[in-house]
């Protein structure tokens, strides 16, 4: 806009809104009103009535005003926010002290500054400042909460990680090397795969000098909790066959059923829930090879063996209940499947773990069917290759989806 | 019973909750809106101590984060300091020991009282650490929204200033 587009009166407009209304007021050192301009608040008609005792700012300074000097700078006192009498507003106040000419009594002049719509604007500009300086801190501290939650969950997740690894170098100690089970069994394999550090699954080999006990174990859940159902199962199948010496696969988990049951049949108080019952157990496959009568019995707790023999697969089912868990143990009995061996035959016994995987273009679950006819497939490798074999597949299989579950496939070539 | 006039100021950062200390204090309400003070409110109430009568003219000074900013004119006359500092914001109490050694120049005889306001946002393990942290010990924790310390907060700057 040019100096000719300018409308008249806008700038006069704008200096008439903001200029402060003044009023000088002559006060004796009693308070008393001597004369008024009363331009904002009329205090002419005041009679015998000191400002000191009218208005609270003035009270508080009436010993300071009373040892005001001539030669003192004025006093002046910016923004005010109260009522002067019956006038609302912002306020600058101003005193000095006031010597007529040769008169012997001296007065305050006391000058009122109505301020109140330029100031209007900077208690705008002050209330946005503060609103957002504020705020700002907020969310600083926020922020700084946020951070140091991390760093402490990240503390704690590394406690806990740390305290797993060791709990897994434990675990590893309890499990035979695989090169045992090859000692006796020279063309087997075990595939191993943990979910997590610790697991839930794992393999059990007790070498007698005319058998071998070969056993997995799925135990509920997996990580911590998994792991330490396997260390119970673990013992107690050491106590059955290697104390016990009983060999039998069906009296071995007849008594582990016994001795988890006994152990598991509890009451324990959960935190929120109250007082719950341990219905935690396992999932077992144990056969024993029989090697002088060129034999295997077999019997299973919610899990199978299969055999390939000739490119065919044949699976016998163990009976479907767990050890432990809900079942009433006096319902346990178990199943036996006998055996007898060809050479070249080719035995598995798993946890659900491979088949239970999700992956594959659709996300679904690998499934058992599609598991037993890769076992058929690859029956006819070494131990080494189908070891191989099962994993690269399975890992092709979920790709980037995180394991479901533990993974743990025997193979025995007898 | 004699009655005697002081000036108390309330100083500190802004959004502290001085204003709102003075209306729990003087009209027994809370209004948790905040309005920022421009310059100076003041009020009065009139508190009985034994055998005084102590009337408080309580200047309600527009926060800073330095008090020098604040006008000087203001301090004059006063006698007796309410520091006061938000316990939830520690921008506002980082300041507390050059603001009352520079309050205390000019007004030298005047009692202090440290106050951290809005208790009722923090637990009570966090204001010993303010404490720890300020090396000063800090008169009253206070909430003008439960009202809690307030009352006792002005009594004891009230009973300072008579001494």
């Amino acid at each position: 806009m040019n100096k000719k587009e300018n409308p008249k009166g806008l700038l006069a407009a704008h200096i008439n809104h903001f200029k402060p209304r003044f009023q000088y007021v002559l006060l004796d050192d009693e308070g008393y009103v001597v004369e008024s301009s009363d331009a904002i608040v009329k205090l002419s008609e005041l009679e015998n009535e000191s400002v000191f005792d009218l208005v609270p700012f003035l009270e508080s300074l009436k010993d300071t005003l009373q040892f005001l000097e001539i030669s003192d700078e004025p006093l002046w006192f910016p923004r005010l926010e109260f009522p002067v009498l019956d006038a609302e507003g912002v306020f600058d106040f101003s005193f000095r002290r006031f010597k007529p000419n040769e008169s012997e009594q001296s007065y305050i002049v006391w000058c009122i500054e109505d301020n109140t719509k330029h100031y209007d604007y900077l208690f705008q500009v002050q209330q946005e400042r503060n609103d957002s300086m504020i705020s700002r801190e907020w969310l600083d501290i926020k922020n700084r909460q946020i951070i140091a939650l991390n760093e402490e969950i990240n503390r704690k997740n590394q406690e806990i990680t740390d305290s797993i690894l060791y709990a897994k170098r434990i675990q590893e100690a309890l499990l035979p090397p695989e090169k045992n089970l090859q000692t006796r069994l020279k063309d087997s394999f075990i595939l191993y795969k943990a979910k997590d550090i610790v697991s839930g699954d794992f393999y059990w080999l007790s070498v007698k000098p005319d058998v071998t006990l070969v056993a997995v174990v799925d135990c509920t859940g997996h990580g911590v909790p998994g792991a330490f159902m396997s260390v119970l199962g673990n013992t107690a199948l050491n106590q059955i066959a290697n104390v016990e010496n009983i060999t039998q696969p069906k009296l071995i988990l007849e008594a582990l059923n016994k001795d988890i049951s006994q152990l598991l049949n509890k009451y324990v108080y959960q935190h929120q829930e109250g007082y719950e019952k341990i219905e935690d157990g396992m999932d077992v496959a144990l056969c024993c090879i029989h090697h002088k009568e060129r034999k295997v019995t077999f019997a299973g707790a919610k899990r199978s063996l299969c055999l390939v023999r000739k490119g065919e697969i044949m699976e016998y089912k163990g009976n479907i209940f767990p050890i432990g868990g809900f079942f009433k143990n006096d319902e346990k009995e178990f199943n036996e499947h006998s055996l007898d061996i060809e050479n070249d035959d080719m035995l598995y016994i798993f946890s659900d773990g491979y088949a239970d995987q999700f992956g594959g273009a659709d996300e679904k679950k690998f499934m058992s069917l599609h598991f037993k006819k890769l076992l058929q497939r690859i029956a006819h490798l070494s131990a080494k290759e189908q070891k191989d074999a099962l994993d690269k597949t399975i890992e092709e299989w979920r790709g980037n989806i995180p394991q479901t579950d533990d993974i743990l496939v025997i193979g025995l070539r007898l | 019973m004699q009655q005697v006039n002081k000036k108390v100021i309330l100083i500190g950062n802004f959004g502290v909750g001085k204003t709102s200390l003075v209306r729990r204090f003087v009209h027994q309400k809370f209004s948790d809106e905040y309005l920022t003070t421009l310059g100076v409110k003041i009020d009065k109430k009139l508190v009985e101590l034994n055998e005084t009568s102590v009337n408080m003219l309580i200047w309600d000074v527009a926060g800073e984060v330095s008090q020098t900013k604040v006008p000087t004119s203001y301090y004059l006359g006063a006698h007796g300091i309410i520091y006061v500092f938000d316990s939830t914001r520690p921008s506002t109490f980082q300041n507390v020991t050059d603001d009352l050694e520079y309050v205390q120049k000019l007004l030298p005889k005047a009692p202090v009282c440290l106050v951290g306001n809005k208790k009722d946002l923090v637990p009570e393990e966090d204001l010993n650490k303010i404490g720890e942290q300020l090396q000063r010990e800090v008169d009253f924790f206070t909430s003008a929204l439960t009202g809690e310390n307030v009352e006792k907060m002005f009594h004891y700057i009230a009973l300072k200033m008579i001494e």
